[in-house]
């Protein structure tokens, strides 16, 4: 059994940052340029140029706001838990050569897509600044939503990652699955415009408590759901365990398949 | 100001939990062993600050 190693996932983070951007002139400076493309279309399009209005608020640009909150961390968890499931079959000229911690290719994927997420943040919260938004005191609790949201990322890519190392069609069912999870997510709309039935459905989304928690504090003003986050959090470390349960029962099987 | 108190004390506590058992304990708990005090924080984190604005 092999460790993980700290340095090992700072270098494949780093060449995972410098391939994505390789051979273009602008280079990294792409990891800016999309975000401020994406809130810009978010706020901008939506929110300005075609009018649209969130049930509840007489705040211009509030769905503008409510769109970059939801979307902004589901890109970072759907990214993760996407490339995650794949993790093990792209990385086997790695793993068949190094003698390397098979977790620590999920945790350089989680890093790569934190680094993404930090730059929309950051832009996100500086349009904010700039528009002269009244920021709720919630706030300082987005690294901490942050890291459940992607330690539940985590458990559910080792989880894909592992099965799809045996059945090749786990990765398309994780895209099919995460492309449903995402309409089921009120995110480009509010859960109020559901029908009752649909609502109280919605209410056991995982996804749901954690985007709610964003568009509470950037749009309503409000705290996060605590109660939620509190059985979220069990819910997480629960998956994680069984997750890495079945990936120590097949550590040394995957090892020998790939 | 007494927010963030709380949150970097809580957040120091866990820092300093994590580096004791990634260096003093064997390798082979040691991710069980960080899946527990992960839950004991965020549960911890959320569970006091929800009682900290109850009380506000």
């Amino acid at each position: 059994m092999s460790t993980l190693n700290a340095s090992f996932i700072l270098e494949i983070t780093k060449r995972d940052f410098a391939e994505r951007f390789a051979g273009s002139v602008l280079g990294s400076l792409w990891a800016i340029i999309w975000p401020i493309v994406n809130l810009f279309i978010y706020i901008v399009i939506f929110g300005k140029i075609m009018g649209a209005r969130l049930p509840g608020t007489s705040e211009m640009n509030a769905y503008g706001i409510y769109l970059a909150a939801g979307l902004i961390p589901w890109t970072a968890f759907a990214s993760t838990v996407s490339r995650s499931a794949s993790a093990f079959i792209e990385k086997k000229h790695i793993i068949t050569k190094v003698n390397t911690s098979l977790p620590s290719l999920l945790l350089h994927i989680c890093l790569s897509e934190t680094i993404t997420y930090l730059i929309s943040m950051t832009v996100f919260i500086l349009i904010l600044l700039v528009q002269g938004h009244d920021f709720h005191r919630g706030m300082i609790l987005l690294p901490f939503l942050y890291y459940l949201q992607q330690l539940f990322a985590i458990a559910l890519g080792l989880f894909a990652a592992v099965l799809n190392v045996f059945i090749r069609d786990v990765r398309e069912i994780t895209g099919v699955t995460l492309q449903l999870w995402f309409w089921f997510t009120p995110i480009v709309y509010v859960a109020e415009i559901l029908p009752g039935v649909v609502q109280r459905f919605i209410a056991f989304n995982p996804m749901y408590i954690l985007v709610q928690s964003y568009q509470r504090i950037f749009v309503f003003n409000d705290y996060p759901p605590f109660h939620a986050l509190v059985l979220l959090t069990l819910l997480t470390h629960v998956m994680l365990f069984f997750s890495f349960l079945l990936f120590r029962v097949l550590e040394k099987d995957i090892r020998d398949f790939l | 100001m007494m927010e963030i108190i709380f949150l970097l004390g809580w957040t120091g506590l866990f820092l300093m939990g994590l580096i004791f058992i990634w260096r003093k304990l064997l390798s082979r708990i040691r991710p069980y062993l960080m899946l527990v005090l992960s839950l004991v924080f965020l549960t911890g984190l959320f569970y006091l600050y929800e009682l900290w604005v109850a009380g506000l």
